[in-house]
């Protein structure tokens, strides 16, 4: 007792200002769990980021990985001598054999490393050294992948093998002091890594070993990218996500300071001296942000954990790594969480704080304000949104940077959201304008004199629709777009990656012998105005023409480029270089080349040119030719890796199977569909349990409005009816309103954040039958959240209705 | 020292000199003492009483409370005095519906850091609010929520007490009771009372009675 009689006068006042929240418990659970949904949504995005960041990391430790550029000679394969010339040279490169070895009564491949100087073999040997039973220093390194466990049972070495699955399956990998040991020869070797770190102002490769030839890193598919793209859009989700929260988190922080105007003027009136009390709510705020946040997390924590077996899933078909399904707390997507809750209460209830700044200490000027307020601060949103809609029309037009993207599409989503309550007041009012006079007039104009109270919560079923509509006509265009491409661009059967000393004449003829064709690539990399670019040779086979997507062309693009009078470039390079078919591009070595076509390159994250075998061959002397494009015909797939096999000493690392390429690839728009899925379904609940809230709000309110037209003669059970279709009616309109929106948002990702964030544009596809399941999914929501109101209200006793009679004076 | 208005002219948005909410009102109110300010609706008796509370602010004049001129003080010192020197009983209460009947009498005194336990515990008895000590504001009749409100006027020990219509919601015998409560307390704890009122027989138990017309004071 004693410690309460010393309460200071901040205490008390703090004690006055919290006690609201006893007499309103349903409310204080909609802005902490508001909030916790929010920060969730926005935590569980970065959960699966994070985790899969890291995920990336480790899987960059796998062995099979080709992130980095490789050498090799094209006349010979590299010799020790030639590592030697290039490590006194300076040059940071690391080398690598792959053969066979004969282990018990079977061969193996496997692929000879310098354990020193290996770039991935650091963390190989961390994770070797932590697997079973593992004892080995770097030197004694050898692995080999767990399903080869019984297949060398019989072999004298077998006790010598840590067995991992960070080696791809069926490989062993061996530091080449094993090599003896396993009667492999360690020289000459098959290519030399290129470590990403080099020295500067090193003499030219060319120069120190005429012949050799830089092969640059990712060429190819690189799903990377893609993957890049996914979490890209995710984190684009997340964010919205969280705006969407966040306008349930400013409705409810505003209607409690709104229903403790009194309270707060009383506090004034005794006393509490204003800017105390500005503190003192600032305060509460901040509590309730930390207890929103810490729930927030958590039930983020329990998202992700739900989502990402499915990603790992993902990750372990990309990679092929073993990635763990489940979650790690990091302390990165914690802080971001909080840092993003606390600072959005703030910004949710920064409003609210300056109009009890605003506010009058005394109640009759203040009840006079109050309606003025609400016309001010309509009229305000819509003057903001209509700045905002502006300020995005001039950053399209002037602006071409991912940040700008991003600023357009929050400039338009916002604007369009403060726009949503003039454009339905006006819809409203002329509705009832028209509406025959009697009930139905005045269900109308109920509606309308209701929308200052449902704008918030309509304005976050607004932004969670179009966001809904806006990512999942992204992401079906997107994979669309991608099985497409993946189609054409990948058609051939089997790609094989040669090796310096395989001859890929002998290999062609080998196959057409055998039935198949083989398209040999050349390729070489050339500099241009400070970009490396990827040049590919093809030869004059229609498979290529029939075959090969391309985005934009002038007439007969690849007569052209087989006659040597075009190239065609990807439209990552298009973009970067702003080329364009009719464009000419002049280069040293290459001279003049005239752009005739631009192609789709989804996942490469570096500039592409394609041109004639013969162009390269003949202006670019140091092309290699790193691999061969194998159209199978008539004969299956296994007698022609059988055969290349045995006749060329081919194992499977050096096969690139298409389709399961293409498999992997979509696996990541896939798993973009079930976290998408699932976060369409938790925004729109999320903004389902606004209108909840506020409808439950509002019930005080409601009571004086519908207690005239019950004793008029309407029965409580109609008056419920009219409720639900009050909700059914605003979010019907809403939904409308909601779709051009998301569209707008769609193709702002498409065509302008891919663009800028990967360098390609995505054609759009319209797909009403999802607007349809999003549509039916937000009536839903707003059939649950109507339901307990008209619940309450079917059930009102006369007495209660009464009580409005009452209390009139 | 009292409560002393000398010239006292208040204009809301819009008003000349001549169509001033009050004007030139002057008047002098010494502790224990208690005075009724009768008149017609909008004729500024709440608007004087607003004043008196500093819960407003004059645009001629000088109003002081114990020497101290209110012309003179900053927002955070007349929420200081009004913490700690001026007590105002409103019409419609304004008791917090959040808090208990006896939270609500703590309140003011526990913001202006003068909270009395055996104070308190003697308003609530005088107030016939033993029974009532425990209930939210939304269980008490008009009478007992009145009855609240004066005792967490009193509970701080204002200078000046200020009741607005304190009856105004309440029966005959209520009024009466209440009238009669807040008389003598005021005597016994030389606050003086400055009470607005449509009531002339309630006016007729003060000290002294004011009249407001057209925002000034007549005889």
């Amino acid at each position: 007792m004693k410690t309460r009689h010393n309460l200071s006068g901040g205490f008390a006042a703090a004690a006055a200002l919290l006690s609201y929240w006893r007499k309103a418990p349903g409310q204080l659970f909609a802005l902490i769990f508001g909030l916790a949904l929010a920060t969730a949504l926005w935590s569980a995005v970065q959960a699966i980021n994070s985790e899969a960041r890291a995920s990336y990391d480790r899987a960059d430790g796998h062995l099979s990985s080709t992130g980095f550029a490789t050498l090799t000679h094209r006349d010979r394969p590299l010799a020790l001598s030639d590592y030697i010339t290039l490590r006194r040279a300076g040059w940071a490169v690391s080398p690598v054999r792959e053969a066979t070895v004969a282990l018990g009564a079977e061969e193996f491949p496997i692929v000879l490393v310098d354990s020193i100087s290996h770039p991935l073999m650091s963390k190989t040997t961390n994770l070797a050294n932590k697997s079973e039973g593992a004892e080995i220093g770097v030197r004694s390194l050898r692995l080999a992948h767990p399903s080869l466990k019984n297949d060398i049972q019989g072999d004298v070495l077998k006790g010598s093998f840590t067995y991992s699955d960070i080696v791809p399956p069926g490989l062993i990998v061996a530091d080449f002091g094993h090599a003896d040991d396993l009667g492999v020869p360690s020289v000459p070797f098959s290519y030399l890594i290129l470590l990403p770190k080099q020295l500067s102002d090193l003499t030219p490769l060319v120069q120190l070993i005429p012949g050799i030839i830089t092969h640059s890193a990712g060429a190819g598919l690189e799903t990377g990218e893609l993957t890049q793209s996914f979490h890209l859009n995710l984190t684009a989700f997340g964010l919205l996500s969280f705006v969407v929260g966040l306008f349930i988190v400013h409705s409810t922080i505003n209607l409690a300071l709104e229903q403790r105007r009194g309270l707060i003027r009383t506090l004034r009136c005794l006393g509490v001296p204003f800017p105390k009390l500005i503190v003192l709510l600032a305060a509460e705020l901040l509590l309730f942000a930390v207890c929103g946040a810490l729930l927030g997390v958590l039930i983020g924590y329990g998202i992700a954990g739900l989502l990402m077996p499915g990603v790992s899933a993902t990750l372990q078909g990309l990679y092929g790594a073993d990635i763990e399904g489940s979650l790690s707390l990091r302390k990165n997507w914690i802080l971001s969480g909080f840092s993003m809750a606390i600072l959005g209460s703030l910004l949710a209830g920064a409003r609210g704080l300056f109009v009890v700044a605003q506010l009058p200490i005394l109640q009759g000027p203040a009840q006079r304000a109050r309606g003025q307020t609400v016309g001010r601060i309509r009229a305000t949103g819509a003057l903001i949104g209509s700045i905002l809609l502006g300020c995005a029309a001039i950053i399209l037009l002037l602006s071409d940077s991912l940040i700008s993207g991003f600023l357009f599409l929050g400039s338009m989503m916002l604007g369009a959201a403060l726009l949503l309550p003039v454009i339905l007041s006006w819809i409203l009012g002329r509705v009832a304008r028209r509406a025959v006079p009697g009930l139905s007039q005045w269900l109308w104009a109920d509606l309308r004199s209701q929308l200052p109270m449902l704008a918030t919560p309509l304005m976050a079923l607004m932004l969670a629709i179009s966001t809904n509509i806006g990512v999942e006509t992204m992401t079906y265009s997107f994979r669309l777009t991608l099985v497409d491409w993946l189609e054409h661009r990948f058609a051939a059967d089997l790609y094989l990656r040669l090796r310096a000393d395989d001859d890929p004449e002998q290999i062609s003829a080998w196959l057409h012998d055998h039935g198949a064709t083989a398209l040999p690539l050349v390729t070489t990399v050339i500099a241009h105005q400070g970009h490396e670019i990827s040049l590919y040779g093809v030869i004059d086979h229609p498979h290529y023409a029939s075959t090969w997507p391309l985005r934009s062309a002038e007439p007969d693009p690849w007569q052209k480029l087989h006659a040597g009078s075009g190239v065609l470039i990807n439209e990552q390079m298009a973009y970067g270089l702003n080329l364009w078919p009719g464009a000419n591009l002049t280069h040293a070595q290459a001279g003049e080349l005239r752009i005739t076509g631009v192609y789709p390159d989804y996942g490469n994250p570096g500039f592409q040119m394609v041109t004639s075998a013969a162009q390269v061959r003949k202006l670019l002397p140091d092309y290699a030719v790193p691999s061969l494009t194998i159209l199978l015909g008539s004969p299956s797939k296994t007698p022609i890796l059988r055969g290349l096999s045995e006749e060329f000493d081919v194992n499977s690392t050096a096969i690139l199977d298409q389709p399961a390429l293409r498999a992997r690839s979509l696996a990541i728009f896939d798993q973009t569909f079930v976290i998408t899925a699932a976060l369409n379904v938790l925004t729109l609940a999320v903004a389902g349990f606004a209108l909840l809230t506020s409808f439950l709000a509002m019930w005080g309110q409601r009571l004086p409005q519908l207690a005239p037209v019950w004793a008029m003669g309407v029965p409580p059970r109609t008056l419920a009816r009219y409720e639900l279709f009050r909700s059914l009616a605003l979010t019907v309109l809403t939904a409308v309103l909601a779709l051009p929106l998301g569209l707008a948002l769609a193709w702002t990702l498409l065509n302008l954040i891919n663009v800028q964030a990967f360098g390609w544009r995505l054609p759009m596809y319209l797909f009403p039958l999802s607007w349809l399941k999003i549509f039916s999914l937000s009536l839903g929501a707003a059939l649950l959240a109507a339901a307990i109101p008209a619940l309450r209200l079917r059930r009102i006793s006369p007495a209660t209705l009464l009580k409005v009679f009452a209390s009139e004076r | 020292m009292a409560l002393i208005l000398n010239s006292v002219t208040k204009r809301f948005a819009g008003q000349t000199d001549q169509t001033a909410v009050l004007k030139d009102v002057s008047l002098h109110l010494d502790p224990g003492a208690s005075l009724a300010l009768t008149g017609e609706s909008g004729s500024g008796k709440s608007t004087l009483l607003h004043l008196v509370a500093a819960l407003d602010t004059f645009d001629h004049g000088e109003i002081s409370l114990n020497g101290t001129r209110y012309s003179t003080l900053s927002e955070n010192a007349r929420a200081a005095l009004r913490r700690r020197n001026v007590s105002i009983v409103f019409q419609q209460f304004n008791l917090i519906p959040s808090l208990t009947v006896d939270a609500n009498i703590a309140l003011h005194a526990r913001i202006a850091n003068r909270y009395d336990a055996q104070w308190c515990d003697q308003l609530i008895t005088r107030l016939g609010l033993r029974d009532l000590i425990a209930r939210y504001p939304e269980n008490l009749s008009g009478g007992q929520q009145q009855r609240v409100a004066i005792a967490r006027a009193l509970a701080v020990r204002p200078d000046v007490l200020l009741a607005d219509e304190p009856t105004g919601n309440l029966d005959e015998q209520s009024s009466s009771e209440v009238i009669d409560l807040m008389l003598d307390l005021v005597r016994d704890h030389e606050t003086a009372l400055f009470l607005v009122t449509h009531s002339s027989e309630i006016a007729a138990r003060l000290d002294r009675r004011l009249h407001l017309q057209h925002g000034r004071v007549v005889p």
